[in-house]
């Protein structure tokens, strides 16, 4: 009988949601998973929750084993095409590496890049916050991001447009969707 | 707790369907089967699969029995069980050539391969009333198939002695008077893609087999009687068994998996040509399918699916030949649920409107009391700020 | 991944998929995440999604049960208002499902101890807090489709920020009728971007929405939409700088303000109450809020 991890089951999957829900609407906001991932890493918790095969997935580096594809049951895609794209964060996203940022009529096409890091929510890099769901700024600390990630991401930018990322280590997450402002030293009104 | 509002609540929720039980009950005599209401009122049972997007006749019978006859409330439960089950599989495209016809008959031709077959059909019957039906005898029923199938009933019906027989349309493209079929599009299943326009074949076909036969029937007439110009002619109408082709878990070979009794109508139209612009003049198709034995709505959809690709290759001119004029409002569980939500209270709503309303008088009767109220349209801001 | 079953006859219990916590199966679950994570991610817009059929009737909240029941986790506390009350009777029938289909979810009136809220047409007048997730059920997601009917035609508006015709209609009504004559569902901005129909709630409850420390998520389940307002993010209502946006005012014969019968609050929107005798009398629409207005001054 196959032994499955919890993370592939319902009543995980709901909490990684909702750890989901609260980080995308609050950018920069840490949330721990460690709960609900049943000993894997935070990123594969994210697809579970999110991938199925209603959706696309790309995985740049080879992190998902044969089993979790047949687990996860997501189609695979071309990076420019799929709707998921997951990448070791530590390497460098190649020179030409362009994802579906969506159009102006469906922006929610634009893809969902799930960096797996080193750390989230401490760590040596950081970035400040400013956007929807920021009152103000928010710092977030991270380790292990190669700094092309963010001419990735700003290469895609132009809201509605774009991409949002969603930081994994192994137990934390936190997101950083395209509505998010990134850079900056003043403490600003929220929203936008 | 003083004067209130009316609220309900669980006691309420209750007594309701208690009392709609009663008044199915309150004049007595016996429940009426769920078997019999699935073959005796069988258009009735295709048309709920139909609405429904399911063919469960079964099932159907026991909503249309459940909702006391009401075709919306019928349908709707059966597509709100119908949405908790999984898709296990897809069948491939099929061309209907398969079809076992029961019936099948083309008012384009007098003579068609394979024959016209009349089959069961209402058409030429003068609508009188059969007396004899208030009070039927059962022997009497029962003898009705016994005479028709001789020994073999029961165990034996109409969907036996059906066969397969060509396309009338076949015979227009060898003469090449109408386009060869193009590769199928991919099916788009709009029960799990949202419909957005401009709206693909497949989705617009899905969307209207399981639209409400009257609404759907509504949008046809339109351009029957002159909001578009279609000039069909129905090139076949079939009513039959579709068998169900699924690969075999095993083998992967294609098995007959069961079938499902659909009507299929395939109408043409002078000058509404799918070929490119040098090609010469040629027949426009129309294509219309559902579940069971609902001819009116077979050829509406056929209609429809005309309408929609003139106005996708021509420009709206007419309503039906607006996919979302047509697809949005088709939809029986949808409209239904909608309009029968305005039952629901809106007591804040309305409070809002009359606050406004108020507001709005007290300005207009004392207009040297209201404040300042530009009329000069240079004020009025562009859309990038306010 | 997903057992659900495969059987077609049917069952003597026939509740559907029953057996998921949640009542939708796995995969149209996934789909609302999605559709809800890319509405956060673009505030205002409005995803399509394959809304599913509920065995409740469309227009009678089935996009918003549909959010709730992606959301909810045998944590939760769940509160269901209808017209600001716990206890009419769509609220009791929703909460009922939902109760039934997500086991260990806790239900509440307060509004204070809800994580999640599911509403229509109204924001409780108690703010609301930094754990909490309002849930709307949306009738028309669009704010264009009072001049647009055409969808297609919308999308490329909102895609061109082109509001300009809205504007148009709101000065049209100034000049006719002195006010703006959209009561509820008033159009708003959501990060100087996007133009949202707050669903029909009154423009009472519209500031609500400004800066809120809570999550909203609207859920349009006949016209298959989603789309959301992050907390601490912008909602400015479309007005003009020299007609400034105004909320209901209730205002009596005297010039003053209604205040409510019951727990006396001259803050909250009322629900005006047509007595036998002809006359008329007012009363909080929120109960929790009344409910709690009243215990304090009896206190």
């Amino acid at each position: 009988m196959l032994k499955l991890e919890s993370l592939w089951g319902e009543a995980s999957q709901s909490r990684l949601h909702r750890s989901l829900i609260a980080a995308i609407a609050r950018p920069g906001e840490v949330v721990d998973s460690v709960s609900w991932l049943g000993g894997r890493r935070a990123w594969l918790g994210v697809l579970a929750t999110l991938a199925d095969g209603g959706t696309t997935l790309h995985d740049l580096h080879g992190l998902i084993d044969e089993r979790d594809w047949a687990m996860l049951g997501a189609n695979r895609a071309g990076w420019g095409d799929a709707a998921f794209v997951l990448a070791d964060a530590a390497r460098a996203p190649a020179d030409d590496l362009r994802l579906d940022r969506g159009s102006l009529i469906r922006p929610e096409t634009g893809a969902t890049l799930v960096l797996d890091c080193a750390q989230v929510g401490s760590g040596t890099g950081s970035e400040i916050l400013r956007g929807p769901g920021v009152d103000g700024q928010r710092i977030l600390r991270f380790d292990g991001i190669d700094p092309l990630w963010w001419r990735l991401r700003e290469a895609h930018a132009g809201f509605p447009q774009g991409i949002d990322l969603v930081l994994c280590d192994a137990r934390r997450i936190a997101c950083i969707p395209r509505s998010t402002v990134l850079g900056g030293t003043t403490a600003g009104g929220g929203g936008r | 707790m003083g004067y209130v509002a009316i609220r309900g609540g669980e006691s309420a929720i209750a007594a309701a369907a208690r009392l709609l039980d009663v008044l199915r009950a309150q004049a007595g005599g016996d429940p009426i089967g769920v078997e019999t209401i699935r073959h005796q009122l069988g258009r009735l049972v295709d048309r709920v699969c139909g609405e429904g997007g399911c063919w469960h006749p079964q099932l159907a019978a026991l909503a249309i029995k459940q909702a006391s006859g009401d075709t919306l409330e019928a349908a709707f439960l059966l597509r709100a069980w119908r949405s908790t089950r999984p898709r296990l599989s897809a069948t491939a495209p099929h061309r209907g050539t398969d079809l076992r016809v029961v019936r099948r008959i083309s008012s384009a031709f007098k003579e068609i391969p394979g024959g016209q077959i009349l089959g069961p059909g209402s058409d030429y019957l003068q609508r009188l009333f059969s007396y004899e039906l208030l009070d039927e005898d059962p022997d009497k029923f029962r003898a009705i198939a016994k005479d028709f199938f001789g020994e073999e009933w029961p165990g034996r019906g109409t969907d036996s002695a059906s066969d397969t027989v060509p396309k009338v349309l076949d015979a227009l493209r060898a003469q090449g008077l109408l386009a060869q079929p193009r590769p199928p599009l991919p099916a788009v299943d709009i029960t799990r893609e949202p419909i957005t326009f401009p709206c693909p074949r497949p989705a617009a076909l899905a969307a209207m087999t399981r639209g409400e036969s009257g609404g759907l029937l509504a949008m046809a007439y339109t351009t029957m009687r002159g909001y578009g110009y279609l000039h069909p002619t129905v090139a076949e109408l079939r009513y039959g068994f579709l068998p169900i082709m699924l690969p075999h878990p095993v083998s992967g070979e294609l098995v007959e998996a069961g079938e499902v009794p659909v009507t299929e109508c395939e109408i043409v139209t002078l000058h509404g040509k799918d070929d490119p612009e040098d090609a010469p003049p040629s027949l426009g198709l129309g294509y219309g399918c559902c579940f069971g034995h609902q001819e009116t709505k077979a050829i509406a959809m056929a209609m429809c699916d005309r309408s929609l690709q003139n106005g996708a290759q021509h420009g709206v001119r007419h309503p039906a030949e607006d996919g979302e004029f047509v697809l949005m409002h088709i939809d029986g569980i949808e409209s239904m649920g909608f309009c029968s939500h305005y039952k629901l209270p809106h007591y804040v709503t309305f409070q809002s409107d009359l606050d406004n309303l108020r507001k709005s008088r007290g300005k207009l009767d004392h207009p040297g009391a209201a404040e300042a109220v530009f009329t000069d349209p240079e004020q009025i801001p562009d859309g990038d700020e306010l | 991944m997903t057992a659900a079953s495969t059987s077609s006859t049917v069952s003597a219990a026939n509740t559907g998929a029953g057996d998921h916590f949640g009542f939708l199966d796995a995969f149209a679950k996934r789909e609302l995440r999605r559709a809800s994570f890319k509405a956060l991610c673009i505030p205002g817009y409005q995803v399509p999604y394959a809304s599913r059929e509920m065995p409740i009737a469309r227009g009678f909240g089935t996009g918003g049960l549909q959010l709730s029941l992606s959301l909810l986790t045998p944590e939760d506390t769940l509160k269901v208002i209808d017209q600001g009350a716990d206890d009419s009777v769509n609220a009791v029938n929703l909460r009922r499902f939902i109760l039934a289909t997500c086991p260990g979810v806790a239900a509440t009136t307060r509004t204070t101890a809800a994580s999640v809220i599911q509403t229509r047409h109204r924001i409780p007048e108690t703010p609301l807090h930094a754990g909490q997730i309002m849930v709307y059920q949306v009738p028309f997601p669009d704010p264009l489709q009072i001049i647009e009917p055409s969808e297609a035609k919308r999308r490329r508006m909102h895609a061109e920020v082109d509001y300009a015709r809205l504007l148009v209609r709101l000065y049209e009504d100034l000049v006719r009728f002195r006010e703006v004559a959209i009561t509820n569902r008033y159009p708003a901005r959501v990060a100087g971007r996007y133009v949202i129909d707050p669903s029909p709630i009154p423009r009472w409850d519209l500031p609500k929405l400004n800066r809120s420390h809570a999550i909203h998520l609207f859920g349009a389940g006949r016209e298959k939409k989603i789309y959301a307002v992050p907390p601490m993010t912008t909602v400015e209502p479309l007005a003009f700088s020299d007609v400034p946006f105004q909320v209901e005012a209730f205002t009596d014969d005297e010039g003053g303000r209604h205040r409510c019968a019951r727990c006396g609050a001259g803050d909250s929107y009322l629900d005006e109450i047509v007595l036998p005798d002809g006359g008329r009398r007012w009363q909080c629409n929120d109960q929790d809020h009344c409910d709690s207005h009243r215990e304090e001054s009896l206190r």
